[in-house]
């Protein structure tokens, strides 16, 4: 950018901060990512499909132990169970529903963005309404009012999040999709006789795959966070679940006592939503790299 | 012309509406093409030769008039029931870098007609996308690897693969070599010309290069933004051009034994479609333009020797002298 900037507005004042290097950054941050999902994912399926006894029945004589305390590596909580059990415990319900609401989110909106692309017509213009409208409201704001109204639930929590989701994805499939269908193989394929549903499989689909990959971390990481969100309001899980978010909105009245109560779940949301990003970023940047070698 | 046309639209109209006004691309535009003939289209960008293109290939559907291929009427058919005769219609498009999926294989990329209609089995299809890719002039191999391995000659011509791959009667080429280097030019010249003496094709070939119409084709058609001014044999158009804008384009084209005579070119741009000029529509860029031209619009009228042309004074410019140098 030279100097002569119309907007007005002084852009370079501070250097864009970078913390990768610019090449092969994508791999680096893939693979960090990665690994990061893989202990979680390790994690998730020991100790978070079965909890250690510790978690969930509490013993009062071994309240608020700090860190460290023999068999307790994170301390205790203010029923005297185990901090690090149950952050473990909590990732089936806080990585579980931000799973199933992602991969929601993204189905739905694949589907609901490639109709509205190949479509023109009514089923474009009523899907478009759609889209517009739901993204207007907060997603936060719907999912509050849907489970005030359904209650809560891993389910209703996960499916709400998902198809308040739903339409930013949709937007995002519906705009690649449109600029897809008016390159030349497309219209080539056209052309040669080939049915649309094959078209979007063989051509359209492929195409997709780097932004959907991409969406999708980041979509699971804002999933994370949303479900944490609501479960500290008290709109998510069950009180009694371990969540992240459940176990940060219960660990607002020991914040001096016992900081690690929140300090705990807190890192564990940023390790996931860090992971998570890394692996977005990291897909993109490969995408964008092979886009600009192979073209 | 002979008695049956393969493809022959009459009256052909197409317009776009825009969020500055509807845009009419095509007006009134009547051609035909007989089996095994070559047929040149030229005219600038923007002219309306590649709606044109897209439209008689029914990628885009006509707001008037109709397009007959081998007699039946393909204006307005769904395109369920256009795949019977796309399968003896076929395109090559002008960029072989945008035409091929970077994603699929070759062997995919020329399968992928031989596949929407059931041309057989998997090994049939593997078989023909051999014979395919030895009549283009490329080796064996190439069939297993990505589009991002090839030269933009060789992607033309696995362009062109699969354009024949189900043996059509007739191939629309837009701009098929103005993407190449000079020198590959030639060769995929010479690859169009060798399939249509072994296959019998007819073509349709988009350029903006008269000379190279004139070397392929055996009829010339000029567009002019969106109507059709001067249709005629190849050498007659060239050797004796009746618009003053065909013989501006031929005029436009550097040749060795021009060198020294003044440049003489084509002042200005096309006209917006938008806001097209009363009368003639080439009247505002046209050297000989009288007070008629700015009022009426000339027709489209026959002349000897199978020529048509829309101009009140047809011939009145020899090219490429009489065009005045640089208009203002």
């Amino acid at each position: 950018m030279t100097t002569a900037d119309r907007s007005g507005a002084p852009r370079a004042l501070l250097p864009r901060l970078r913390l990768w290097p610019a090449g092969g950054a994508g791999t680096a941050m893939l693979g960090i990512g990665l690994v990061m999902v893989a202990v979680l994912l390790v994690l998730a399926l020991t100790v978070g499909l079965n909890p250690p006894r510790e978690a969930l029945t509490g013993n009062l004589r071994l309240r608020f132990r700090p860190p460290g305390t023999e068999g307790y590596l994170m301390g205790t909580d203010q029923l005297g169970r185990s901090v690090a059990g149950r952050v473990g415990a909590g990732m089936v319900w806080s990585l579980g529903i931000a799973l199933v609401a992602a991969t929601l989110a993204l189905a739905l909106g694949t589907v609901l963005g490639l109709i509205a692309a190949w479509v023109p017509g009514w089923p474009r213009r009523v899907i478009r309404t759609l889209i517009d409208t739901v993204i207007a409201f907060p997603s936060l704001v719907i999912a509050v009012t849907v489970i005030a109204i359904m209650g809560r639930g891993f389910w209703t929590l996960a499916i709400t999040l998902g198809l308040a989701t739903c339409p930013i994805a949709a937007r995002v499939v519906y705009a690649e999709a449109m600029s897809l269908a008016r390159r030349d193989y497309v219209v080539a394929a056209q052309l040669a006789g080939v049915g649309s549903t094959t078209i979007l499989a063989t051509h359209v689909l492929p195409a997709l795959r780097p932004t959907l990959l991409t969406m999708f971390a980041f979509t699971f990481a804002d999933m994370l966070v949303a479900e944490s969100a609501l479960s500290f309001l008290g709109l998510g899980v069950p009180l009694t679940a371990p969540s992240w978010g459940n176990m940060l909105s219960e660990s607002r009245e020991f914040l001096v006592e016992a900081p690690w109560l929140m300090l705990a779940p807190a890192g564990a949301i940023v390790f996931a939503v860090v992971a998570l990003n890394l692996i977005g970023d990291g897909i993109a940047a490969r995408a964008r790299r092979r886009g600009r070698s192979a073209m | 012309m002979s008695a049956a046309p393969l493809l022959a639209a009459e009256g052909l109209s197409v317009a776009f509406d825009t969020p500055r006004g509807r845009v009419h691309a095509l007006e009134d535009v009547s051609l035909a093409v007989a089996r095994g003939e070559t047929v040149g289209l030229v005219g600038e960008s923007g002219s309306g030769k590649s709606t044109l293109a897209l439209t008689l290939l029914r990628a885009l559907t006509p707001s008037g008039g109709s397009i007959r291929f081998d007699g039946q009427e393909i204006g307005q058919l769904s395109s369920r029931a256009l795949k019977p005769v796309r399968r003896r219609l076929q395109m090559v498009f002008q960029d072989p870098y945008a035409s091929l999926d970077p994603r699929m294989t070759v062997a995919r990329i020329v399968a992928e007609p031989l596949r929407a209609h059931r041309f057989g089995t998997r090994s049939e299809i593997a078989v023909r996308v051999a014979e395919l890719l030895a009549a283009v002039g490329l080796p064996e191999e190439a069939a297993q690897r990505y589009p991002a391995e090839f030269s933009g000659g060789q992607r033309q011509r696995i362009a062109i693969a699969r354009a024949i791959a189900l043996e059509p009667e007739m191939v629309v080429a837009d701009e098929p070599v103005s993407a190449l280097d000079v020198s590959i030019q030639a060769q995929i010249v010479n690859l169009l010309q060798d399939i249509q003496t072994r296959m019998g094709i007819a073509y349709l070939v988009i350029a903006h290069d008269l000379p190279l119409v004139h070397q392929i084709a055996d009829r010339i058609v000029v567009l002019y933004l969106g109507r059709v001014v001067e249709e005629g044999p190849a050498e007659a158009v060239v050797a004796r051009p009746l618009h003053p804008y065909t013989a501006g384009l031929l005029a436009a084209t550097p040749t060795v034994d021009t060198a020294g005579r003044p440049r003489l070119r084509l002042g200005g741009d096309p006209p917006s479609p938008i806001d097209r000029p009363s009368g003639c529509a080439f009247h505002p860029r046209c050297p000989i333009a009288r007070d008629r031209c700015r009022s009426e619009r000339p027709a489209l009228t026959a002349r000897d020797g199978g020529r048509r042309v829309a101009c009140h004074f047809p011939g009145e410019v020899p090219p490429p002298l009489a065009l005045r140098p640089d208009p203002v």
